[in-house]
């Protein structure tokens, strides 16, 4: 290609109230992508996440979760719990596409920034909101972290093994990948009704039924059957054995999943274990499945004395699907295959210096998805109003000398 | 709140579709999370399945525990408002009709190697030059160039290639994934997402173009800071030795099962110093002692000892009660505590029931399968499930895609 490519989003402006975990991985999308993403923040209460581990050094400009959420934003302080800055809200959605937060229901409206009042001033706004529930109903007050959400809404329940406590993704998953992406696809999707000649709307994304529905085979199960989908471990309907396998090193572990029988004879061959292979109790898989104790001690056997690395390797030569179970180190230092990829992002941050982003998880052939900007410092973009909002430099004296571009 | 909103099955179905101009072919069954979405939002979605059917159609549970092609209940839940025709592929005439069907519709959703599909002739640069604004989607394993991009997987080894794995598990037992197919849906969201990019792209330039995704680096983005932790620090996080992270965050026993507690004050957080306010409210023996100073750090109470310390006292609390009360309360006095909850507790949770969370969203014959509602509200162009999922095939007599082109 000569000319660069154009992002898609480019020409889009989105103002972000949005904080801490799913809202600035929403908007994120948007800024990698061209979209202009002003992120509001304020001195006295500036972004959770600013905060979070893990700390490159003290202050609010260290964090390393908070800048691999922030990638491409700018970053605007205004205390919009003032009048006068409240009114600057309102000027620049005149001039944006999007207005995004992850409030709980009703604080927006306390703020005057309810869709009412925005649509008032901009009809083709998209107004997203992503608050814990639906904004009637019982818990709409409720507040959460993702792994709340995953134990609220049955993800958790069976994400055991049998008869022990709990263990879900050990992450606040649902803050990671389906609410923000819910949530940009509805806003991808509202601003494409936009420019079909469309009228803006409202959009809220009910973090728990975003969730549940992403993830409904508990609710099915009772749902339809009346029965309760109880925690059976690592098993499943379509592959056994199906484990992680101790191998040689301290706490290192390799990932295999066998979905039918000539991959098992591929495994047993593998392990030059003929008499697994002919094993009456490994016949078929529900067979494996019900004799997995036994199966997966014949399997150990052989990967303890084995790097997870080689028998990866030579599983994946005999056609049978194994992964090493990869640490951040394996992922970000001695992945060969992510590293041939690109997929880890370097950006210089002016005090955090060169920090790792995680990368764009798909390859466009014609669309660029290398970071252009670091996460913005606190206010960094502040004096940028006077264009965003239009207002002359009195007015931002004005609002300066009032506190409200703190 | 704004009451324009309408939920799924809307009584009048808006004219209002954003994505009512798009058709798009489901070559695989690893990618049917992608199609739900585009179809919630008005694309026309026809599955291409093999004359056996998607293997996603014998996935249990079925329907009153009977197998059968159109009787798995996850395969209603995420093919509903879809259509089906069945393509022979290793028939020349399914490989004719399949390429007369791609070079007709807008986005291609499919989940194997471009290698695949170009042995046949049917790959994205075989079809490009007469179907220029065609946008194909492939989710793989590990995505379609790198040293193992030809790698087997599906979503366990997904989960331990992209690293996830690792921050799941028992201290005495490996690494864990558990079900319900996370990377392969997360991988198949982000599909959703990555096609209404290229819309916009194809909106402005008339373009499509090839877009590859790879589930291992779909499943990295769900490590959460586990990278910035080794980038920045020089650790390595690794599974949990006990059911908490810290004091005051992790699954905590009840006397009906578990409610998951996430209260702290440092960085990310809230409600520490209400849960103790409420746990010497309670008279909870030793509780007195989590006022101390010390308690205020993450660094603190991520220590093993204050793990085990917190434990006890607000195990003696909290096994005398409920999950469900633990809840309220805790709710009420601003505490982020929710229940771990069994099928049977979503489908009877007061909340669910007044929001009308779960309700019919496709049938078997005259049966209505009951699942949870659609993930957005939109007040202008809703989520809609417009059809069941489709019996194996149903569509084949439908008219097909290029006869209803405009000319």
């Amino acid at each position: 290609m000569n000319n660069p490519a154009k992002l898609p989003l480019e020409g889009v402006r989105v103002i972000d109230l949005t904080w801490v975990g799913a809202g600035p991985f929403t908007t994120k999308i948007l800024a990698d992508f061209g979209a202009e993403v002003i992120k509001i923040e304020s001195e006295t209460r500036p972004d959770q996440l600013r905060r979070a581990e893990p700390l490159k050094g003290g202050g609010l400009e260290q964090s390393g979760y908070f800048a691999n959420r922030n990638s491409n934003k700018k970053s605007v302080t205004l205390n919009i719990k003032m009048t006068e800055a409240r009114d600057m809200i309102l000027r620049l959605v005149e001039k944006a596409d999007v207005i995004a937060n992850s409030f709980s229901s009703g604080v927006m409206e306390r703020l005057g920034l309810g869709y009412r009042e925005i649509s008032a001033h901009n009809p083709n706004i998209v107004y997203l909101s992503m608050p814990l529930t639906e904004p009637e109903g019982p818990y709409a007050s409720y507040l959460g972290y993702g792994m709340n959400i995953s134990a609220l809404v049955g993800m958790t329940y069976i994400a055991a093994e049998p008869a022990r406590h709990p263990l879900g993704t050990g992450t606040n998953y649902p803050d990671h990948l389906p609410n923000p992406l819910h949530a940009a696809f509805a806003v991808l999707s509202a601003l494409r009704f936009v420019k079909q000649g469309g009228t803006g709307q409202e959009i809220v994304v009910p973090q728990i039924t975003s969730t549940m529905s992403m993830f409904p085979e508990s609710v099915l199960t009772y749902a339809n059957n009346g029965e309760v989908l109880e925690p059976v471990g690592a098993q499943s309907w379509n592959a056994a054995p199906r484990a992680a396998y101790r191998c040689a090193g301290k706490d290192r572990w390799c990932a295999i999943s066998v979905h039918d029988n000539a991959e098992f004879q591929a495994l047993c061959d593998t392990m030059d274990r003929q008499d697994v292979a002919t094993d009456p109790r490994y016949t078929t898989a529900a067979q494996r499945r019900k004799n997995a104790a036994n199966l997966d001690a014949d399997i150990t056997h052989w990967t303890e004395s084995r790097s997870a690395e080689d028998v990866e390797r030579v599983l994946q030569a005999a056609g049978v699907r194994a992964a090493v179970v990869a640490t951040a180190e394996d992922l970000v230092a001695r992945d060969e295959h992510l590293k041939a990829r690109q997929f880890w992002q370097y950006l210089d941050h002016p005090v955090m210096g060169r920090t790792i982003y995680h990368g764009i998880p798909a390859k466009f052939s014609d669309t660029p998805t290398q970071y252009r900007t670091p996460a913005p410092l606190l206010g960094q973009h502040t004096d940028e109003l006077t264009g965003l909002a239009g207002i002359d430099a009195q007015h931002m004296a004005r609002l300066k000398a009032a506190g409200a571009l703190r | 709140m704004n009451d324009q909103i309408s939920h799924q099955h809307a009584k009048t179905s808006s004219a209002a579709r954003p994505l009512g101009d798009i058709r798009v072919l489901e070559l695989g069954d690893q990618v049917s999370y992608a199609g739900r979405l585009l179809t919630l939002q008005g694309a026309e979605v026809t599955l291409v399945e093999p004359p056996e059917g998607f293997a996603s159609r014998r996935q249990p549970p079925f329907l009153d525990n009977i197998p059968g092609p159109d009787r798995s209940l996850s395969f209603h839940y995420f093919n509903a408002g879809k259509r089906s025709v069945i393509i022979d592929r290793t028939k020349p005439e399914g490989r004719e009709r399949l390429r007369a069907m791609l070079l007709s519709v807008d986005v291609v959703l499919d989940d194997r190697l471009q290698l695949e599909w170009q042995a046949g002739g049917l790959g994205y640069t075989d079809l490009r030059r007469e179907n220029p604004g065609l946008i194909w989607c492939a989710v793989t394993g590990y995505g379609q160039s790198g040293p193992h991009s030809h790698y087997k997987s599906d979503d366990f080894i997904a989960m331990a290639a992209g690293g996830m794995m690792q921050l799941a598990g028992y201290d005495d037992a490996g690494p864990f994934a558990g079900p319900c197919d996370i990377a392969v849906k997360s991988a198949g969201a982000f599909a959703a997402v990555a096609v209404m990019l290229a819309l916009h792209g194809r909106d402005a330039s008339r373009k499509g173009q090839f877009i590859d995704i790879s589930m291992q680096e779909v499943v990295a983005l769900g490590t959460e800071t586990a990278p910035q932790f080794f980038d920045i620090k020089g650790t390595v996080r690794r599974r949990l030795t006990r059911p908490q992270r810290q004091a005051g965050i992790g699954y905590y026993p009840c006397a009906d099962g578990y409610v998951m507690l996430y209260a702290a004050e440092a960085g990310v957080g809230t409600g520490w110093t209400r849960l103790i306010d409420w746990l010497v409210e309670a008279r909870t023996p030793s509780a007195e002692q989590l006022k101390g100073k010390d308690w205020l750090t993450n660094s603190y109470k991520a220590k093993p000892e204050s793990i085990e310390l917190f434990a006890g006292i607000f195990d003696t609390f909290s096994k005398t009660q409920t999950k469900q009360s633990l809840f309220l309360e805790g709710q009420r006095r601003r505490i982020a505590i929710t229940p771990v909850n069994s099928g049977a507790d979503v489908c009877n949770d007061p909340h669910v029931k007044a929001v009308g969370a779960i309700l019919a969203v496709s049938a078997c014959g005259a049966r209505p399968i009951k699942g949870p509602n659609v993930p957005v509200m939109m007040s202008a162009t809703p989520f809609e499930v417009r059809s069941n999922a489709p019996a194996l095939g149903e569509s084949m007599d439908k008219p097909a895609y290029a006869e209803r082109l405009p000319a």
